[in-house]
């Protein structure tokens, strides 16, 4: 029997992972199959909007910013090696895409969006309701805007996003201890701003 | 009084707490205003995130519209990269690297047409290099990049002495198993029916990555270089002296015969000591009880050559046979501790006085680490392995067939893949636990290929196909 020299990622105990879908066509994307990466896209759409929104709310650039995700990731997979999951590299992409927006609207001292909102769902029959929708993500945005890019970012896969610690660590790649340490220190900063902010205070 | 932690108050507010700290956070509460406050502001906060209410759906006019745009950056993309090539003659990086070359070979060809001073033979021009038996310092040694199989002890097709290049793989298969010698003076022992890749082979850094098998290592630890295996999610650090690598379909176990390694799982990082192992098993990793084959002792300081005369980025099988195992072989006792390991514990913690006194000073790079490898004998690792019920095989047929496929696929020769792909499709189903994962393997495999083809309308339907199979 011919054994052949196996590139890593495509290892037989690995046939579990190379069943993974969207593993294969983040290879083939890298490889340049550009119909590979519009099936990625396909496929990741959903869940690239929801981390988008949860993080800029209900902003007229959320178009933008979801095929600048894209466009990163697309970058970001010239590195793919296929030995860690797609949708990390995902989350981190839209996660930095979209708190670097927040920063930006901050440094342009713009208000945040005062447009109405294209999409919504219950709250557009109950205006009351998505007044206060609306204020909590404008806080929210402006509280993520004040935080540290660390603390920011473990702050959004944690509250915004509900992940686990231990998920927050492979996505970060620091130790689990670092991240909840680093969560505690963002919910402090995070109350003191929202507070503030509350308060009307600068 | 000390004040409440913010993380507590957080909790509290949640009703995450137990119930003996919820009572004790409420009556500090009761006695400090100061923490009544920060209460109060910690449920602002966390009334505002409560307040965001649910995320709708993404409008379909938009997701079309964005799809469109990067279908064309992905295009475009693809033809940038498939004209890069020839473009990247007309930089002035390139000309500059191409006169530079016309260069060298002028002046190469100019030196080998000098005649030679009298009394010695003119150079031959290129011929076929045969390995030599000692390999000198100065002379470049014979690399080879390809697989190196090793069928058997007795019936090798690996040449001894054989030098390998960084890139190479080595194979044994059953009833063979065999020796390296890495640049840095340590030693590669792979068991029968493994595979390991030679991945990098630089004077600070060596990386082998273990395909499938054992991988038995005697190292000498060196504060200048860093030594790691891999062995998928995995990762091994070398810090002394003599550690086991095997990777199984369902598990990778890591043993420690003498000193310490460092072990990277996608979860952390741990140390695991001498006369312990580990085992990574579905993500989780448990801590279990390894006895050494043989009595080590302290191993000693040689004020040995550095191995510099191995010129960097090569390995080399070694001549010497396996070490025959220890005629009193200690039975192994491996007492599992089922209660998986917490990401955060510090397990693998010996009492202090249990500690093994360390054997190895942190060491020059001059001074190497005799270790006592005779001892650590890969036919005695293999029988301690199949004892734990480890099955030594060469990856079966079907599987190596599914590989071919998936191989083919990444050459981009997309017609021979489909080809093997049906070939593979069309044969008899094993009862392999793993039949159903291969063949939803091999069928995406297609899929890329067909996409690739440009036959998208068979990929789609087949990709649908595969999505309607439930997956086992």
């Amino acid at each position: 029997m011919t054994v052949l020299a196996f590139p890593l990622g495509y290892m037989p105990n690995d046939l579990a992972a190379v069943a993974d879908p969207l593993r294969l066509l983040a290879l083939a994307a890298r490889d340049g199959e550009s119909v590979a990466f519009t099936q990625l896209y396909e496929r990741t759409r959903e869940q690239a909007w929801r981390v988008l929104y949860r993080v800029v709310g209900q902003s007229p650039d959320l178009e933008d910013l979801v095929q600048e995700s894209y466009i990163q990731l697309m970058r970001a997979l010239k590195t793919y090696r296929g030995d860690s999951r797609v949708s990390t590299f995902l989350h981190r992409v839209c996660v930095n895409v979209g708190l670097m927006h927040l920063r930006g609207k901050r440094r342009r001292k713009e208000e945040m969006t005062d447009e109405v909102p294209e999409h919504s769902t219950d709250e557009r029959h109950d205006p009351e309701r998505a007044a206060q929708v609306k204020q909590a993500a404008a806080l929210v945005q402006k509280a993520l805007a004040q935080l540290s890019e660390e603390k920011a970012a473990v702050f959004v896969y944690h509250e915004l996003l509900s992940m686990k610690p231990e998920e927050i660590a492979e996505l970060v790649d620091c130790p689990v201890n670092t991240v909840r340490s680093r969560l505690n220190r963002a919910r402090q900063d995070f109350t003191e701003v929202v507070v503030k902010l509350k308060r009307g205070e600068p | 009084m000390s004040h409440l932690e913010h993380d507590t108050l957080w909790s509290l507010s949640r009703s995450e707490l137990g119930a003996g700290e919820a009572q004790a956070a409420q009556q500090h509460l009761a006695q400090c205003a100061d923490c009544r406050v920060s209460f109060e502001d910690v449920k602002i906060a966390q009334q505002v995130l409560l307040g965001l209410g649910d995320v709708p759906p993404m409008p379909e006019q938009m997701a079309r519209r964005v799809g469109q745009n990067l279908a064309e950056a992905a295009d475009a993309r693809a033809a940038k990269s498939f004209t890069s090539w020839w473009q990247a003659l007309f930089t002035p990086r390139f000309a500059f690297a191409a006169a530079l070359g016309v260069v060298f070979v002028v002046a190469a060809a100019w030196l080998l047409a000098t005649p030679a001073p009298s009394g010695v033979e003119p150079i031959a021009l290129p011929t076929p290099a045969q390995p030599a038996p000692t390999p000198s310092p100065l002379s470049k040694p014979n690399t080879k990049k390809l697989s190196v199989t090793v069928a058997s002890a007795k019936k090798s097709t690996a040449n001894k002495l054989q030098v390998l290049a960084e890139g190479s793989t080595v194979t044994t298969q059953s009833g063979g198993s065999v020796w390296m010698k890495l640049p840095d003076g340590s030693r590669a022992g792979l068991t029968a029916a493994s595979e390991v890749k030679l991945t990098t082979l630089e004077a600070r850094q060596l990386t082998l990555d273990l395909t499938h098998g054992s991988l038995a290592m005697v190292v000498p630890h060196r504060l200048d270089r860093v030594l790691t295996i891999r062995a998928g999610d995995l990762e091994v650090k070398d810090l002394g002296t003599r550690f086991l690598v095997s990777r199984e379909q369902s598990r990778t176990l890591v043993a420690v015969e003498e000193g310490k390694v460092e072990v990277k799982t996608p979860s952390g990082t741990r140390e695991v000591h001498a006369n312990h192992a580990v085992s990574w098993s579905h993500g989780q990793l448990t801590e279990l009880t390894w006895e050494a084959s043989a009595p080590s002792t302290p191993a000693p300081v040689a004020d040995a050559p550095p191995p510099a005369v191995e010129p960097n980025s090569i390995a080399r099988l070694e001549e010497e046979e396996d070490a025959p195992p220890p005629a009193e072989e200690v039975q192994p006792q491996l007492a599992p501790d089922l209660t998986p390991v917490a990401a955060d514990e510090q397990w693998a913690t010996i009492p202090q006085s249990e500690q093994p006194a360390p054997q190895y000073p942190p060491s020059p790079p001059k001074h190497v680490v005799t270790s006592t490898e005779k001892a650590f004998s890969l036919k005695g690792i293999e029988r301690k392995l199949r004892e734990l019920g480890t099955v030594i095989t060469s990856p079966s047929q079907r599987e190596a067939g599914a590989r071919n496929v998936a191989l083919a696929a990444d050459a981009n020769d997309c017609n021979h893949s489909l080809l093997l792909a049906d070939r593979w499709l069309s044969d008899p189903v094993t009862n392999a636990p793993n039949e159903p994962q291969m063949r939803r393997a091999v069928q995406l495999q297609q899929v890329r290929c067909l996409n690739h083809l440009g036959r998208r309308d068979d990929a789609s339907t087949l990709l649908k196909m595969i999505e309607a199979t439930p997956q086992q």
